[in-house]
């Protein structure tokens, strides 16, 4: 929100020093984006649309600087008519608007003041008219949107409010732009066709130097419609703006009493109607019953009560005793206000939040619950950095055909609405990611490839959605050193068997892809893994002072090396450990180490065994 | 002869591991692979076998020796005095180390300082509906809040891609029982098309802690530790009002800017500070939608941009970088 300074000095006196003006402002909830000049530009705040209007920022100017604020000149309004002639609201309408209020003027249109025509220069607004300029002015003054149409344009002399017909076009107040609208948008019609839109004016009706008479309004829309309009319609306005805020309908009368006063002097106006104004809910304004001690509950601090009421005050709300406690109703224009937690924030904003102290957590601090799921990745990440493998990360979402290629297309879900049409596809698998990694990395003259990541794959089963945690790895070299490294991940993990899926990048599908230096991968389901992991790992023990016997024997293998190792290790329970050294067709020599913890082992202690192995039938026993 | 082999190496090997000065290993040289030593005394009757016996037994005679060779090679060395013929400036031989992800790296570097405060680490889904993205975070149907987050959905109108990671702090209030301190970093997803400076993933950094009595001077404190800690003793911070929907009252908090020591640069747009953090005591709303008092408990909740941290952290300029196979690994 641009704020010129020497406008705002109109409604509260400045200090001296802009710097401290802004610091003050950054302090309380408005932060200086940027100084030009005489212009602050202050970062909008969502939910303060009375900061949309420089009286609202004056008032927080003299809340701060305890300065009083000057409230600028008004006009009474011509008494309601509560037949409210001049504006017909359709029922199917009704949930569109809440408050809609109009009504004419004679005026002589014709060139604004000077004064006038710089300071608005000064927000960014050019000049139109005397009346057109007006409407601008108190928009900004005040934060409440209005329009003035040429009362002669409109048939029938009169405005109707009604949903706008699906494919109904609408000419803009700027020139030549004609849009459609749907049954969604909000039509401001007379009695023929749509004149103006909830966040624009209509080409048709605009107030021309011919025009001689006008209607003037200013409304309260249904915030969340108008900001579907403006979407949908692609317009963005200083009104559509304000407009999709919570505006208070409250604000609707001041703002025409501001821009009666000065449509009178500025461009002789004379009221031709009554007030029709359309206002079928009138808010009442609500109380919050406030304990002065949440302040100190929620903001660490203790603040004065005198202090609480004086600082409220300022802001404009009404503070009661009631008992121990507060009765606080704030004004009309603080529609965040909503309960104490708010009014908490009120006062400390306004006493400083640099007058909170800084008191560590105490108590007893709550027993250490991390998530087994995120601690096991964090285990999975310094296992694998260990193994001298490099994490990384890749896109959650992969190219369609890619996905297609690996096969990982079948149970995965498609986002609806991807930035890129190609890249949709929410990965089932880490392989297809990092394989495309490490292609970027063999394209780099990396040859030696190691990687690896974890993070969640995605699967459709019907219309069910569910989310794995999953570890890849990939390297270069072969598929026994790929596998060395699953089966040390494992005896890390103390888990006999880490279920992991292992192979080589199909050749064909690597020449597709152009990698041409093969890669191996694994890839691990880490939420199974969760379900096996011991609570206990022992990687250590008291090294024997008997040497054990360490020999090397030969041996041939049918049926698989595991069910080899197992008949081994159950011909003696002297045997420790099997290690594989070679495979030479069926025939494996393997160092077998014999040991036992109680006594030295002589040549005799194991010569039954020895033979039992040596014989050439054993594999077949 | 097959066992007699073998019998010779294992015995071989032994005797080597056990070998005291280097003479004795020298004896050993000779009596298993000298002229008459034990092999070359054995090799000579491999003639008298069939030319079938000759291929198994003379591939287990050869692993034989060069396993004696290798150990008795390895003793050697390392016996032979340090010094001796090896120039002690060249270079060491490298040694490849793995490395964590930069966002892992950080985000481990905020969990070792929050565990401190007394924190555990959370994490949960990435797929979210509109009740956790959005209704329990005090964002309603057509709160205007909601158009700021541009949604990638799976379907519509209400399964997406969480588009933060608070969505993960109305899973922690839905499930654990004050008291509770939780940090979750996370990955998030939004529709954005890929730049330098965005993308549609980033991740962010969350932490909450309810009780009772937990108060704004908490906040502060934590946050100041949290700062002092990550940043450094002497970084300067500074906490201010401001909006977010999950919480009343709300808070910004800025770090000093190290660019321009607060004189005021590109960097923080003159401000002398640059935005850290978004904080604030939790919403009432928040409490409620879950069956906690809000009258008598209270907590804080924090959120920060855990990518771009990192990528100040570590002078990367490209988010694109952190996800595309540029990132260099400098170990
Ligand atoms: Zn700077």
């Amino acid at each position: 929100m641009n704020v010129p300074l020497s406008w705002l000095s109109d409604y509260v006196k400045l200090p001296k020093d802009t710097k401290s003006l802004t610091d003050k402002l950054t302090a309380i909830g408005h932060m200086l984006d940027k100084t030009k000049g005489d212009v602050i530009d202050l970062e909008l705040r969502g939910n303060r649309p009375d900061l949309l209007g420089l009286i609202g920022v004056a008032r927080e100017v003299a809340t701060v600087f305890n300065q009083k604020l000057k409230l600028p000149e008004i006009k009474k309004l011509p008494k309601t008519d509560i037949k409210c002639p001049f504006v017909k609201v359709d029922k199917a309408a009704s949930n569109m608007v809440y408050r809609y209020t109009a009504f004419s003027l004679k005026v002589e249109v014709g060139p604004s003041p000077d004064w006038m025509i710089k300071r608005l220069a000064s927000w960014g607004v050019p000049t139109i008219n005397n009346v057109v300029d007006i409407t601008n002015y108190v928009m900004i003054e005040t934060g409440q949107p209005m329009h003035a149409f040429d009362l002669d344009k409109l048939k029938g002399k009169r405005l109707s409010l009604r949903p706008a017909k699906d494919g109904e076009p609408f000419s803009t107040i700027q020139q030549g732009q004609t849009v459609v609208l749907t049954s969604k948008d909000l039509a401001i019609c007379d009695d023929e066709k749509v004149q103006c839109l909830t966040l624009i004016g209509g080409l048709e009706s605009k107030v021309t130097n011919n025009t001689t008479e006008i209607a003037l309004e200013a409304a309260t829309y249904n915030q969340a419609n108008c900001r579907r309009s403006s979407r949908r319609l692609k317009i963005m306005t200083d009104g559509s703006v304000r407009h999709e805020k919570h505006q208070h309908p409250a604000q609707v009368i001041p703002a025409l009493e501001r821009a009666y006063y000065l449509l009178q002097k500025y461009a002789s106006a004379k009221s031709t109607s009554l007030l029709s104004d359309f206002y079928p809910k009138p808010l009442k304004p609500k109380s919050i019953l406030f304990k002065p001690s949440e302040v100190k509950r929620l903001g660490g601090i203790e603040v004065p009560i005198n202090t609480i009421i004086k600082i409220l005050n300022s802001l404009e709300f009404k503070v009661a005793k009631s008992g121990l406690n507060l009765k606080i109703t704030p004004p009309a224009f603080r529609t965040d206000i909503e309960e104490s937690a708010d009014i908490v924030e009120e006062i400390l904003r306004i006493y400083g939040y640099d007058q909170i102290p800084s008191i560590p957590l105490s108590g007893v601090s709550p027993q250490p619950m991390t998530y087994p799921t995120f601690k096991i990745q964090e285990t999975l990440r310094d296992h694998m950095t260990k193994l001298g493998f490099d994490e990384v990360i890749t896109l959650s979402m992969i190219n369609n055909k890619l996905a297609q290629q690996f096969g990982c297309d079948k149970d995965a879900i498609n986002l609806i609405n991807p930035p890129d049409p190609n890249i949709s596809t929410l990965r089932t698998s880490l392989i297809p990611g990092l394989s495309e990694y490490a292609k970027k990395m063999l394209n780099q003259n990396n040859l030696d490839i190691k990687l690896f990541e974890v993070g969640k794959v995605f699967n459709k089963h019907d219309t069910k959605y569910s989310e794995t945690i999953k570890l890849g790895f990939i390297a270069t070299g072969d598929i026994l050193y790929i596998k060395g490294v699953a089966d040390t991940l494992a005896k890390l993990l103390g888990i006999i068997n880490i279920n992991p899926l292992i192979s080589q990048l199909d050749p064909k599908l690597a020449f597709t892809l152009n990698i041409k230096t093969p890669l191996f991968f694994v890839e691990i389901n880490v939420d199974e893994l969760l379900n096996n992991l011991p609570a206990f790992v022992n990687h250590y023990a008291i090294q024997s002072i008997y040497p054990p016997i360490i020999e090397d024997i030969n041996i041939n293998l049918s049926g698989s090396y595991e069910e080899l190792v197992n008949k081994i290790k159950s011909v003696s329970p002297l045997i420790k450990n099997i290690e594989f050294i070679e495979k030479y067709g069926d025939k494996l020599t393997l160092r077998i180490t014999y040991h036992d913890k109680n006594k030295q082992l002589s040549n005799e202690d194991i010569a039954s065994f020895r033979e039992i192995l040596v014989d050439p039938d054993f594999h077949k026993s | 002869m097959k066992n007699k082999l073998i019998n010779i190496k294992n015995e071989a090997l032994a005797m080597i591991m056990g070998a005291s000065d280097t003479s004795e290993l020298e004896r050993l040289r000779i009596n298993y692979l000298g002229k008459n030593g034990s092999l070359t005394q054995i090799a000579k009757d491999f003639k008298d076998l069939s030319s079938e016996e000759k291929a198994d037994i003379g591939r287990i005679f050869s692993e034989a020796k060069s396993a004696i060779e290798n150990a008795l090679d390895e003793i050697k060395f390392n016996t032979r005095k340090v010094s001796e013929n090896i120039d002690q400036t060249l270079p060491g031989k490298p040694v490849r180390v793995g490395l964590m992800h930069p966002i892992s790296a950080v985000a481990r570097e905020m969990n070792d300082i929050f565990r401190y405060l007394g924190f555990s680490v959370a994490d949960g889904p990435e797929i979210e509906d509109d009740e956790f993205n959005y209704n329990r975070l005090n964002l309603p149907k057509d709160h205007p809040a909601r158009d700021l987050q541009d949604s990638l959905y799976i379907k519509e109108p209400d399964i997406l891609l969480r588009t933060h990671t608070s969505s993960l702090e109305a899973h922690i209030l839905a499930t654990h029982k004050p008291p509770f301190r939780f940090v979750f970093p996370g990955k998030s997803y939004r529709y954005e098309n890929v730049s330098a400076s965005n993308h549609m993933i980033f991740f962010q950094y969350e932490g909450i802690a309810v009780g009772e009595n937990i108060t704004m001077a908490n906040l502060k404190s934590t946050l100041e530790t949290f700062i002092h800690m990550f940043f450094g003793p002497e970084r300067k911070s500074r906490f201010r009002c401001k909006y977010y929907p999950q919480v009343e009252p709300g808070v910004g908090v800025d770090i000093d800017c190290q660019f321009c020591q607060q004189k005021g640069c590109s960097v923080c747009k003159n401000r002398g500070w640059v935005e850290m953090l978004g904080a604030g005591m939790i919403h009432p709303n928040m409490f409620r939608m879950v069956g906690i008092d809000p009258a008598k408990y209270s907590g804080f909740a924090w959120g920060m941009g855990l990518d771009r941290i990192t990528m100040s952290r570590y002078k990367l300029n490209d988010i694109r970088a952190l996800f595309n196979g540029n990132l260099e690994y400098k170990i």
